[in-house]
């Protein structure tokens, strides 16, 4: 670590034109690997395949949602639309009502509907934006109003059944589940979308809607596209949503406009217009379910949701407050790349996670995992062993030893993934290209893709990060 | 049109690129374009001048297609784009007054902006990365990372990225709508080289600017507009700072003088005193006195730094440096530092911009008028009850003065038209019962019959003996109202003048710094001095002995040097006999030194008769 500490600053010095980068995502980042590590020690059962196969089907909702509000709220005119929630509880009750009336079969036509549904309320939402000139807060307000009740019309109390190709989706017991790859194919969607003509006159518009105007950028179509980009968005987070609940509930959709927002503001997005990034929303919905996570193994009985609540807001806050710094850091660090920081700490990461499922609890690595499973509350802990625990030193016996000639060979690699990146990294900044970042991007998902895919086997992650470092 | 000698050579340049014809749009009551004619040929830079409010920038607006207009016809490269994407498909290339950047993109994305299908883009983003970076760093001469995000970037430079966005595909017709304001001297030569380049290449390109000295350099022709409407097309010899300035102040409308004179001081009473203030610049500091019962008329181009110097005035905006004092009905000074000690020294302040610091929307037309009066008004001690009746009557009697027409008082002030919402306003001024008023700009969009209630009603309001600041952008307002006339330029006053010679073209000479500036030091400048020529000789011996006759009681400080130079200079010297202590302020010595001049009311109106008399009886007599 000493290695790229001394590195950086070096690189960041270099006066180039190369390896510009966002450096909203810095928080976001921290954030979540603090949580992350956080987590892990709480609760080492995460990071098993079933635990991250849980993890995926609860967040991704929240994290379609997300996206969905990225969408629209980069189109500038404080476009926050409220109605996210309801509009995904409303596309969850006809689902289920439709379904259960024996019209909607076929999967694929389940997400034809939802998709078109999202889209159409969005669409109708963007032309009252623009004919009616309407501040979009208040309409997205009459929606969620609206939509609430509406929900509650169709599906007075929780009820129904999901689609019967849908009933196992909910499971979560391993990582690659459907739901899974709607989330995976949803990313990729919107980083092929940021590659557009269109996805840069949706950002100018955000930025400046009457120098976009002036400039002759075509601002109707490109807001009336914003939107329906946004509702197709919401169609898959209520298709997510739907597989993790299994049935329709017209009231629990409602919840995920607040953390959606929350989630969107702590990865980074302008709620002005004109700056959010898939990466930023994505960690920022992580974010929010970590913490959730966190808090979930410490028993607070039944002020849980009110400490969620409180964390949430004051985590918000927090972030908000270190975003405060950021124009600093434009003006003196030229180079700071993201995805520099994100495998570091990533590296930092990883040995913390080896360190709790290997190190901390022999018992959870011996056992088979199965009744860890749910993210069930942990028993009270006696605060000792609550702040002492971690730290305690234990004595070296054989196994730990045989851990630590593994170990070996682990670290090494991982010094070495650093120095690579950092060399890239240099290679970068010095060079005319902008950023490679969606290509290590890209590269750095695909070896965690298949790390997990390893993990799936035995439950055990240090193959996995041993073949990360292989393959870079 | 035909008739000009312009348009005989028109076939041996090129084809004529822009044709507007009798074309007029009009902003509610007011005419921006009344009528206007135009043309502009291929391979020519030609300019569009014209004073404040002449229509300049409307007809930019309405040539690249983002204003439509109320009649007349407008033909492009032979088309009439009427969205900026249109105009954009024909040829034509705007930069706009504002510097129009998107912040939250990269300096690429923002020079490219609109050149992209919907869908498609025309160029590859590294062809575009490496156009943007050659084009910036011919622009603004210096290598300018094209991944910048442009909300980091200083003003200058943004300036140049709108520029760019409008050089980048090669335009036909490009037009620059005071586009060098942001710009500094080499900048400036930069963009005329470019200019010149796309010219040779058989462009046309349209600039609108008021900076004279800088379109003499550049341009091929220029078309002066005068109040909305063409009144003359010079050719390149032709182009002098003498003959655009005689068509944009246009000799015939001299003769329609208002009837009326300006009002006079009675005395020499000081009602404000500016000391060393700033407004633009720390160093750049200048005096001002106002005296009561004047009418001090605030010219200049905009932004010249006037708007800061009124709303200084009036306690709005606190000056950058030196200090503002208004004096209080017993000749005490007091300094003006913010709103509420100018409140409290009686200092009103009407804004011109009715909609951003003027009406309250939702609130009616009565609440409007009397809203600041309801703290003075209110009876029963700590419970603060407003006095509704008598604040009916004091709306009543502003509104009949001022011939505001409404229907019910309780209507919604959004209900009047512009002009009777400025009425309002300025009756809400004048309900305060000020002893200054500052006027900015007040008659902008309110019809003639409403200007000359307004300025009945404020010449009346100076005859007893209060005083006013009118800002205003048309010179046409000062004539036969105001006392003098200070014009100001880059931030502080350039030029002073008489009202009661006023010649409306030496005043947009001034505020396109043509004149000398020597107005500022004469006696209707910003230190006026009202007997100096009820004093023409015999001061030499006179001063010692007339000034401690008159005031010997009250001269207690000792004048400062400089100050005394002064003094002298205005041929009225003061008594230099220290009577008792030195000063203790520095600030407020000048306006102690200067009391002689304004003695307390009822001693001011028996010099005044004295001095009515002739100029020896004064001199005789003390």
């Amino acid at each position: 670590m000493s290695d790229v500490a001394t590195t950086e600053p070096r690189v960041q010095a270099e006066p180039s034109q190369g390896g510009r980068a966002n450096p909203f995502l810095l928080v976001p980042i921290t954030l979540f690997f603090l949580l992350l590590g956080l987590a892990v020690l709480r609760s080492p059962s995460l990071m098993t395949s079933f635990g991250i196969g849980s993890a995926v089907i609860v967040a991704t909702p929240l994290i379609l949602a997300t996206y969905a509000l990225m969408a629209s709220v980069i189109s500038g005119r404080g476009t926050v639309d409220l109605s996210i929630g309801p509009l995904i509880g409303f596309v969850n009750v006809t689902l289920i009502q439709l379904y259960g009336a024996g019209v909607l079969q076929n999967p694929i036509s389940i997400f034809l509907y939802a998709i078109v549904i999202g889209g159409l309320y969005q669409f109708i939402f963007a032309l009252i934006v623009i004919y009616v000139r309407v501040q979009p807060i208040i309409v997205s307000l009459s929606g969620y109003l609206a939509l609430s009740g509406i929900n509650l019309v169709i599906l007075p109390r929780p009820g129904g059944v999901a689609p019967q190709f849908m009933a196992d989706w909910g499971l979560g017991t391993s990582i690659f589940s459907p739901v899974f790859v709607i989330l995976v194919l949803a990313t990729i969607a919107w980083l092929l979308f940021t590659r557009t003509a269109f996805y840069t006159h949706l950002r100018l518009m955000g930025s400046d809607e009457r120098a976009a105007y002036t400039s002759g950028v075509p601002i109707y179509v490109v807001r009336i596209g914003a939107h329906v980009i946004s509702g197709g968005f919401a169609g898959l987070a209520a298709i997510a949503f739907t597989a993790l609940i299994s049935s329709g509930d017209p009231s629990q959709g409602t919840t995920y406009t607040l953390i959606a927002v929350t989630a969107l503001v702590l990865g980074g997005a302008s709620l002005a217009g004109g700056r959010a990034s898939v990466f930023g929303s994505f960690l920022g919905a992580v974010n929010l379910y970590l913490i959730t996570f966190v808090l979930a193994t410490f028993n607070f009985g039944a002020v849980q949701s009110f400490v969620t609540n409180l964390a949430y807001g004051s985590i918000l806050v927090a972030s908000l407050l270190l975003t405060l710094i950021i124009p600093f850091i434009q003006r003196h660090i030229h180079n700071f790349s993201p995805v520099l920081y994100f495998v570091v700490l990533g590296v930092v990461a990883l040995g913390v996670i080896l360190h709790a499922t290997n190190d901390y609890d022999p018992r959870a690595r011996s056992q088979p995992v199965e009744e860890v499973v749910a993210v069930a509350p942990l028993e009270p802990i006696a605060p000792e062993r609550l702040y002492v625990g971690p730290l305690e030193v234990a004595q070296p016996t054989a196994t730990d030893a045989v851990l630590r000639a593994e170990a070996a060979p682990l670290i090494l690699s991982a010094l070495l993934l650093i120095v690579i990146a950092v060399f890239v990294r240099l290679a970068v900044s010095q060079s005319d290209r902008k950023t490679i970042a969606p290509a290590v991007a890209v590269v750095l998902a695909a070896l965690v893709l298949f790390g997990a895919y390893l993990m799936r086997g035995d439950g055990s992650p240090a193959p996995a990060a041993g073949q990360t470092e292989e393959t870079r | 049109m035909s008739t000009r000698p312009a348009e005989k050579s028109q076939s041996a340049h090129g084809r004529e690129t822009i044709i507007v014809r009798n074309v007029k749009k009009y902003f509610g009551p007011t005419r921006a374009l009344d009528g206007v004619n135009f043309s502009a040929r291929a391979g020519e830079i030609h300019a569009v001048v014209g004073g404040n409010g002449c229509g300049k920038s409307t007809m930019a607006k309405v040539v690249s297609g983002i204003l439509p207009i109320d009649s007349g016809s407008v033909s492009i490269l032979g088309e009439t784009p009427s969205t900026p994407a249109e105009s954009k498909a024909t040829g034509i290339s705007t930069v706009y007054q504002e510097v129009l950047v998107a912040d939250e993109s990269t300096v690429v994305d923002n020079i490219f902006m609109g050149s992209d299908a919907l869908f498609s883009k025309t160029l590859s983003h590294d062809k575009k990365v490496a156009r943007a970076a050659e084009l910036m760093h011919d622009l603004a001469g210096e290598p300018v990372d094209p991944f910048a995000i442009v909300g980091t970037l200083p003003l200058g430079l943004k300036q140049w990225i709108t520029i760019a966005r409008a050089l980048v595909n090669d335009p036909k017709i490009l037009i620059l709508d005071e586009s060098s304001a942001a710009l500094d001297f080499d900048s400036t030569e930069r963009l005329f080289a470019k200019m010149r380049s796309l010219r040779d290449r058989g462009a046309t390109i349209l600039i609108v600017t008021h900076r004279i000295a800088e379109l003499i350099r550049i341009s091929d022709r220029a078309t002066v507009l005068r109040d909305g409407r063409d009144v003359g097309v010079l050719e390149k010899q032709e182009i002098t700072e003498k003959n655009l300035l005689a068509l944009m102040t246009g000799d015939e409308d001299a003769g329609n003088a208002h009837a009326h004179e300006a009002p006079q001081p009675r005395d020499d009473a000081l009602a404000m005193v500016a000391s060393a203030i700033s407004v633009w610049s720390d160093d750049d500091t200048f005096d001002f006195d106002l005296r009561r019962g004047e009418i001090v008329g605030i010219a200049g181009l905009d932004g010249q730094g006037q708007d800061a110097f009124v709303r200084a005035m009036a306690g709005i905006e606190p000056v950058r440096r030196g200090s503002v004092q208004v004096s209080d009905r017993h000749g005490e000074f007091h300094p003006v530092r913010n709103l509420s000690e100018a409140v409290a020294g009686k200092i009103a302040y009407v804004s011109g911009d009715r909609k951003r610091e003027g009406i309250f929307a939702s609130l009616s037309i009565f609440e409007n008028m009397v809203m600041p009066l309801y703290r003075d008004k209110k009876r029963g001690g700590i419970l603060g009850i407003i006095d509704w009746d008598t604040l009916g009557t004091i709306f009543k009697r502003e509104a009949d003065n001022l011939l505001i027409k409404f229907g019910m008082r309780d209507d919604r002030i959004t209900s009047l038209s512009g002009g009777n919402q400025q009425k309002v306003l300025i009756g809400r001024g004048f309900a305060m019962r000020p002893d200054v008023i500052v006027l900015n700009d007040p008659a902008r969009g309110i019809d003639v019959g409403a200007k000359t209630e307004l300025y009945k009603h404020l010449r009346r309001f100076a005859e007893e003996g209060k005083s006013v600041i009118y800002m205003s952008s048309e010179l046409e307002e000062f004539m036969g109202f105001a006392t003098r006339v200070i014009v100001f330029r880059n931030g502080r006053p350039f030029d002073a003048f008489d009202g009661r010679a006023l010649d409306p073209k030496k005043v947009l000479e001034a505020m396109f710094g043509q004149t000398d500036g020597r107005g500022l030091d004469a006696p209707w400048g910003l230190k006026p001095a009202w007997d100096d020529e009820t004093v023409p000789h015999g001061t030499g011996a006179a001063p010692a002995s007339s000034a401690a006759s008159s005031d010997g009681v009250r001269v207690k400080v000792e004048v400062p040097a400089s100050i005394r130079r002064e003094m002298e200079q205005r041929r009225n010297a003061p008594a230099e006999h220290p009577v008792s202590a030195a000063p203790a302020r520095q600030p407020d010595d000048r306006v102690r030194a200067a009391r002689p001049h304004k003695p307390a009311p009822p001693k001011s109106i028996r010099i005044v008769e004295f001095d009515a008399d002739s100029g020896e009886a004064r001199n005789i007599g003390r």
